[in-house]
């Protein structure tokens, strides 16, 4: 079983602290261990389970539940393109295929490099500046394929 | 009163309930799939939806509550339209697989899509795929045809209080899982397949095997396996067991409606092709088959001979714990009255007669002092020396139910592995053989805080001033040293116990199979009387049974020194009493103890042993000793299913029925006496045990009726604290005895009404024992700095598991389990060989790292043949009971690499 | 009708707006002082008199709920602020939670004392990682200036706050999923009774309330019910943020009194239709609101008058569709969201939405068949007949509404074996 860092060990006993329940944490710390391990292997969810005090198939199915929550290796950049009616009425799927080609993945592929999880994601709340996106905690507006390139080539 | 209308059918209701329920009680069935009474309301499956007068919309009949004056329709067309819509979405992706479906002719859907004609499907996209589940060697899971009721989750967490299993993702590709899709944490108790109202989860014993139009025959029955005593349901065919089901209803017996693995799935021993089916003799070493007549006449005969020539007390009998009331009662008649000898026990000498007798001395009663189900109502658990969830699931079970019910303070105390510590409030592991010196300190702390019950103490002075110094030297800090328990936790477990408005103790081998066993159930009882726990709900003094007949075996006076009922051999009132009922003399001197009778075997004072169920060989402590014994016996006769250790030494074996083809009655640790019925004919070749000791005894010149009814019509006569109970009155559910002929009642809770108190005559004396038989395994243990946990497994209980198909697919072979720790330091890996020996032998035993094993200990399964941990032990017995040390024994572990 | 002058947006661009001494230097946390002084009781009769209604989508009276809640002895309460935003087009709560959280604080702290809650959540959406950061140090800040904590600026009261973050489930913004979510499950609906007045978070009375309705608080104090209240339409008073996007000239955030209309949200203050095109539909308050047509141009902006045109209000969050986009497109996509967002729990909604997105896609990629419509219909009723939870609702909303306003392009979709505009539908997981 992998061990957790004391850093999110601590990070973990402070949402703790917030809630009349331990149990409350849990969505806390597995942001937390998401944030160390990048993803929420089975191990990791064990683990966490094990601090909070619930059951890990518990654990597994709260992190299964979530989009946000990572449950298969994700790449360097998690590029998160908004495809809600918002986005797409302003031209989000054209991205998408853009987007696709230029990785040379498909929504919801890592590139080999490890650089890159295109991910089509729900409503971002960018509705007013569609379309829109996020790469890891960043968002970018009104994007346009050009845009895109720019913002890529920038992460490279 | 709540006046409401269903279908036009008046109904008057005392407290509110669902429509669902309401309906039921006026035979109207709602259709549903994720509502059960046992589990909080989900209402997702939305086929319950019923009109309501008054509302505009349906509603779900599980999540609304009646109301006075309702009027609720459950069926018309409205209604008819809403469900086929439901249905029509529910079939979208369920597979129509149903010829290969084991659910067929039981399934909710079917059911359901054929009464709404729901047949046609309008879906013509791709269905889900979702491979079937086979990680699990007892229990498939098809999540293709899941409807995503979540009763299996919810049971699993909300009943089995275990969360293995969780819906895991979103929407429609939710799935009921476990952890990853494993087995690991999974007890096998089958709570979910029992539950899933389709075919997603199933058994794979029974897999295209059954059909319920199949079955010729079905019984309500009791579980044979352990004291908790299950009522559970085996249907048959053709003379072979089929599969065993729970009790839908989850109301009858001390289980209502739970299983576990051993019950649910361990049910097809009778079925074994092993199973002995013609008596057999011993000539020139070896076993010859016999007819019935050849084989009885055998025995009456050399019996008979070695009663005249050497006198009854050469003879001796031991019965098992998986015989009836009525076989037990048999046996020891025979003994007493055909063979005219004392010389009668039973394996509860294997610990839990220590518990009885000492809670008769404390309270006059031999006997589990609540219910098993009371133990859910505890506000504070003291869980020492049994794993529940292990030995005794159900009230594992119980316990459970108080800390996520009733947030019981759950105290586990126990010297090895115990799987109910993951629900404690705080784990007390003291080093083996020193529970008592924790269990006084507890004493000692709560008179020493003045946190006994004054209301109890007042009537109580002078007993309560005895305990009070009986204890006064055992302070925290003395048993910090003896028992390795911090004193502050002492303190804790103390306050958490004494302070909750119930506490309930429950115990078992880990207490009772010790050289201080009998010393020690006192002090339990001493700690539950102090705190005022006794004849309390949700409290009491708690002794588990390990097997299903050891409890009534003991009832029914399968005792050398006691007569049926716990009358006493030693009262000439008694024995009068007995004698005139029976027209016999009842011999006067107290018998041997199984362990004192294999000492006289193998003096020859013994010539003749009847062993009826069981299998000292193995489970007595000393194998060689104890073989030794067996083999010098002149005549042994045994008394089996199925060919054992001790059989193979035998001069002749009987074959005997099982569980599932006869009548009788259980009494379980509860002192719940339950009917076992035939869920088949008795195998050709083999008899009833009852039936067998009668031709013996007919033969010896005392004939007795063997008819179960009628043998418990005796008993009723004979044994006070049976007295009323008749197989009529016992038709479902069982009765608890005492039972109370005036009041057509049996006694959930014991000394309600105050207790007999027999301690405070026996103070003295008491206290003084209290003080010996401490440190007799010291001089063994020099050189053998481990300790051997001969366990109970949840997966066996012995000899029948092993002959049953489910529970060696979890667990098939023994194991040596060891703290990971312990397991580095000696540089053993998980799978490595290691030889654990004692002064007096050894086993070789594959390791397994288990963190839950406390440092210092090896957990071992005792179950296995080749494997029993009996040459390991030695015998040491207790002072008052001649309970042989059966529990840790010293060894040191060797690694012998891969 | 011109731009109102800015309430609830008013700091909109005040730089560092987020630091608790900008703030208080531009008027903030006066409220405060206010309601102490006012007592409890008169706050809630002020909130109460003022009309003010829940901004999440349901409307209930934000008063009457915190009464149900007052009424109830049973402590800690909860007050818990609704941040999870995850109506689609909706990004009205998004400046209070990333840029100006001290006035969501300030409005809580007082809605808090009101109904007597003694401890606060913030249930943000996991997609606003900005805004987790912006209201801890807010937060932290608050605690250090004694407005949070014990005895707040020396009141007989103390409140604590914290934010829970989700991890990306649309259901998680219903009041009671979002509460069993705060208990660390799996948030889903709750079977009422017991409501949440009585049995909410960790089974004690909770109130549950939008951002937005928690920022109009202080408003109300400082400048009491009579004047708020006369703001804006009379059966829903008030300020509000409404978010329009799609294709408009002007997409954005706009703070209007209740009851302007949708042709000026649309034309005067969205600019109008992008490129010049045509108006083909509008859904006014969020995906799981029925769409409108241009001929609804005139309703107004409010509770009465939405419903009363088969749609709703919702979160008044606006999209827009021109001549350009097709009907049949964005309903798939809609659905394709419920389908994804669905719980699972109900039968209806999960199995339904499923269903629904497969023939919506087929309907747009060329494979739709005439009865296709007619089972889109049937499910739609199955799912609002039996579902119980208002995502399912949700859902039906834009299937009925489109198949109503709109068959004619379903029609031509099946019949000319494809999207006339060339689009397609993505395979969805
Ligand atoms: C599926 C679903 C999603 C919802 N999401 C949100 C949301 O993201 N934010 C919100 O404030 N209310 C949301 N609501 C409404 C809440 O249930 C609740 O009515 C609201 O938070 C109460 O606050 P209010 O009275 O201030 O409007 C949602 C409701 C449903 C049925
Ligand atoms: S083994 Fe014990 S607990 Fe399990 S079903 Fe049988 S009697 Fe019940
Ligand atoms: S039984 Fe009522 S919704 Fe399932």
């Amino acid at each position: 079983m992998i061990t957790l860092s004391e850093n999110t060990l601590q990070e973990i006993e402070r949402a703790a602290s917030k809630y009349v329940d331990r149990k409350s944490a849990l969505m806390a710390a597995l942001w937390a261990a998401q944030a160390e391990f990048g993803q929420l292997s089975p191990d990791v969810i064990e683990a966490v389970a094990e601090v909070i005090g619930v059951s890990s198939a518990h654990a597994q199915g709260l992190a299964t539940y979530h989009s946000l929550y990572w449950k298969k290796p994700v790449g360097k950049y998690v590029v998160m393109l908004c495809t809600n009616i918002a986005c797409t009425l302003m031209g989000a799927e054209t991205l998408l295929e853009h987007l696709e080609k230029k990785l040379g993945i498909h929504e919801g592929e890592t590139t080999p490099d490890g650089m890159f999880t295109l991910q089509e994601v729900e409503c971002i709340g960018s509705c007013g500046n569609a379309p829109a996106m996020v790469i890891n905690e960043t968002f970018y507006y009104d994007l346009t394929a050009e845009k895109i390139d720019g913002i890529l080539s920038g992460l490279r | 009163m709540i006046n409401i209308k269903i279908n036009g059918i008046p109904l008057s209701l005392e407290k509110p309930t669902n429509i669902i329920e309401a309906a039921a009680k006026v035979g109207v069935h709602v259709p549903h799939f994720c509502y059960h009474k046992e589990l909080s309301i989900y209402a997702g499956c939305r086929i319950c939806m019923v009109e309501v007068k008054g509302k505009p919309k349906l509603l779900p009949a599980c999540a609304t509550a009646v109301s006075d004056g309702m009027e609720i329709i459950t069926e018309s067309e409205k209604i008819a339209k809403s469900r086929r819509g439901v249905l029509e979405l529910q079939l979208t992706h369920h597979p129509l697989d149903c010829p290969v479906c084991d659910k067929g002719g039981e399934c909710s859907l079917q059911d359901y899509v054929f009464r709404y004609g729901a047949d046609r499907s309008r879906f013509i996209e791709k269905k889900r795929e979702i491979p079937v589940n086979y990680e699990n060697p007892l229990i498939e899971r098809n999540m293709e045809r899941c409807v995503s009721c979540k009763r299996c989750v919810r049971i699993c967490a909300e009943v089995q209080g275990d969360w293995v299993l969780s819906d895991m993702n979103r929407g429609s590709r939710v799935t009921m899982e476990s952890f990853c899709g494993s087995e690991e944490e999974c007890v096998h108790c089958g709570h979910c397949l029992s539950n899933c109202p389709v075919g997603a989860i199933q058994s794979r014993l029974t897999k295209n095997q059954v059909r319920p139009w199949f079955v010729e025959r079905e019984a309500e029955t009791v579980c044979p396996y352990c004291g908790d005593g299950c009522t559970l349901y085996l249907q048959s065919r053709e003379n072979t067991i089929l599969r065993a089901l729970s009790d839908e209803t989850y109301t009858k017996g001390s289980n209502r409606g739970s299983l576990c693995v051993r019950g649910r799935f361990g049910y097809d021993f009778p079925n074994n092709p092993e199973r002995l089916k013609t008596p057999l003799i011993k000539k020139n070493g070896s076993f010859v088959e016999a007819s019935w007549d050849e084989a009885i006449s055998l025995v009456a005969e050399r019996f008979g001979r070695i009663k005249s020539s050497a006198g009854p007390d050469a003879i001796g009998a031991v019965i098992g714990g998986r015989n009836t009331n009525e076989e037990a009662y048999l046996l020891q008649k025979f003994m007493r009255a055909a063979v005219g000898t004392n010389n009668i026990d039973n394996m509860a000498r294997m610990g839990h007669i220590n518990a009885l007798t000492a809670l008769e001395d404390a309270f006059g009663l031999g006997g589990m002092t609540n219910q098993i189900k009371d133990i859910a109502q505890s506000g504070a658990v003291l869980l020492i020396g049994n794993d529940a969830a292990a030995e005794n699931p159900i009230t594992g079970l119980a316990v459970k139910r108080a800390v996520f019910k009733k947030g019981a303070k759950l105290i586990v105390a126990d010297a090895g592995k115990n799987s109910m510590s993951k629900h404690a409030a705080l784990r007390l592991t003291y080093k083996p053989g020193t529970h008592g010196r924790l269990i006084e300190a507890m004493v000692n702390v709560i008179f020493d805080e003045g946190l006994q019950d004054k209301a109890v103490e007042e009537k109580n002075k002078v007993l309560f001033g005895r305990i009070n110094v009986a204890y006064a030297h055992n302070t925290p800090e003395k048993a910090q040293e003896t028992t390795g328990v911090p004193a502050e936790d002492i303190r804790k477990a103390a306050r958490s116990f004494a302070s909750a408005p119930a506490a309930s103790i429950v115990f078992g081998k880990g207490v009772t199979a010790s050289v201080c066993g009998y010393e020690d159930s006192l002090a339990l009882a001493d700690l539950s009387l102090i705190t005022g726990n006794v004849g309390r709900s949700g409290g009491g003094v708690n002794p588990m049974a390990g097997k299903a007949g050891e409890q009534g075996a003991c009832d029914m006076g399968a005792l050398p020194d006691r007569l049926p009922g716990y009358r006493k051999v030693a009262s000439d009132e008694d024995r009068k009493r007995l004698g005139s009922l029976w027209k016999t003399e009842i011999p006067k001197t107290a018998g041997l103890t199984v362990m004192e009778m294999l000492v006289a075997a193998a003096e020859g004072r013994v010539q003749a042993l009847y062993v009826v169920g069981s299998d000292p060989a193995f489970e007595l402590p000393d194998r060689k000793r104890t073989a030794d014994a067996l083999s010098k016996t002149k005549f042994l006769v045994v008394q089996d299913v199925f060919m054992s250790d001790t059989a193979a030494l035998a001069d002749v074996i009987l074959p005997a029925a099982t569980f599932a083809e006869k009548e009788g009655t259980f009494t379980n640790s509860e002192r719940r006496v339950q009917r076992i019925r035939p869920a088949m004919k008795v195998l050709a070749g083999a008899r009833p045990d009852g039936e067998i000791i009668s031709l013996i005894s007919g033969k010896m010149g005392r004939p007795m009726d063997w008819e179960p009814s009628l043998v418990m019509d005796k008993i009723s006569v004979s044994t006070p604290i049976y007295a009323g109970i008749t197989y009529d009155l016992l038709e479902s559910g069982g009765v608890q005895w005492p039972y109370y002929e005036e009041m057509k009642s049996g006694t959930a809770i014991l000394h309600s009404q105050g207790y007999d108190d027999r301690r405070a005559a026996k103070g003295e004396e008491i206290a003084a024992k209290v003080a010996a038989a401490r440190s007799v395994k010291d001089d063994i243990k020099e050189g053998y700095p481990f300790f051997a946990d001969i366990a109970v497994s949840l997966y066996h209980s012995g000899t029948t598991t092993r002959k049953s198909k489910g529970p060696n697919l979890v667990v098939g072979g023994p194991f040596a389990a060891l703290n990971p720790a312990d397991a580095k330091g000696l540089g053993i890996g998980e799978g490595d060989t290691v030889k654990v020996r004692s002064r007096s032998g050894f086993l070789r035993l594959p390791a397994k790292l288990d963190a839950g094993v406390p440092q210092g200990i090896v957990h071992i399964p005792n179950h296995f043949l080749g494997a029993g941990c009996n040459v390991l032990t030695e015998v040491i017995l207790d002072p008052v009971n001649k309970v042989p040390e059966a529990r840790y024994w010293p060894v040191s572990i060797e690694p012998e690499g891969r | 009708m011109g731009f109102m002058e800015k309430i609830l947006l008013k700091n909109a661009d005040v730089p560092d707006i987020n630091d608790i001494d900008v703030y208080v230097a531009h008027g903030g946390y006066k409220s405060l002082d206010k309601a102490f002084q006012m007592g409890p009781a008169a706050v809630l009769e002020e909130v109460k008199r003022s009309g003010l209604r829940g901004r999440g989508g349901a409307w209930f009276p934000a008063g009457m709920k915190w009464q149900f809640c007052v009424e109830v002895n049973k402590f800690p309460k909860y007050l818990i602020a609704n941040a999870d935003e995850g109506e689609p087009a909706t990004f009205k709560d998004r400046p209070f939670l990333e840029k100006d959280p001290h006035q969501l604080i300030e409005g809580m702290i007082v809605s808090a004392y009101a109904i007597g809650a003694s401890k606060g959540y913030i249930y943000l959406r996991g997609e606003y990682p900005t805004g987790y950061k912006v209201l801890n140090a807010a937060i932290d800040q608050a605690y250090k200036k004694n407005m949070l904590g014990q005895h707040i600026k020396g009141a007989d009261f103390s409140f604590d706050l914290a934010v829970h973050r989700g991890a990306g489930a649309y259901i998680c913004g219903e009041a009671s999923a979002l509460i069993e979510s705060l208990e660390g499950k799996r948030g889903q609906f709750r079977v009422r009774p017991p409501y949440m007045a009585t049995h909410g978070a960790f089974g004690m009375p909770t109130v549950v309330n939008n951002v937005e309705t928690l920022v109009n608080v202080s408003h109300i104090i400082n400048g009491g019910a009579d004047w708020w209240g006369s703001i804006g339409s009379k059966d829903s008073p008030g300020p509000k943020i409404f978010g329009i996007s799609g294709h408009l000239q002007r997409p954005g955030l706009y703070e209007l009194p209740m009851g302007v209309t949708l042709r000026e949200l649309i034309y005067e203050y969205g600019g109008g239709i992008k490129d010049g095109r045509e108006l083909k539909a509008v859904i006014p308050g969020g995906v799981s609101t029925a769409m409108l047509t241009p001929e609804h141009l005139d309703i107004k902006m409010d509770v009465k008058s939405l419903q009363a045109a088969g749609s709703a209000i919702g979160s008044g969050a606006t999209t827009v569709m021109s001549e350009d986009a097709c009907v049949v497109h964005m309903v798939w996509r809609a659905m394709a969201f419920f389908y994804h967002e669905s719980c699972g729990r109900c039968t209806p909604c999960r199995e339904g939405t499923d269903w629904m997105v497969k023939i919506l896609a087929r309907i747009e990629n060329g494979a739709g068949r005439t009865e296709d419509l007619k089972i889109l219909e049937d499910v739609c009723h199955t799912i609002h007949n039996n579902c119980f939870c208002p995502l399912g609702e949700g859902a039906v909303n834009p299937v009925l509404s489109s198949l109503k306003y709109f068959r004619q392009d379903f029609e031509e979709h099946i019949r000319t074996r494809g999207c006339p505009k060339g689009l397609r539908a993505r395979a969805r997981h």
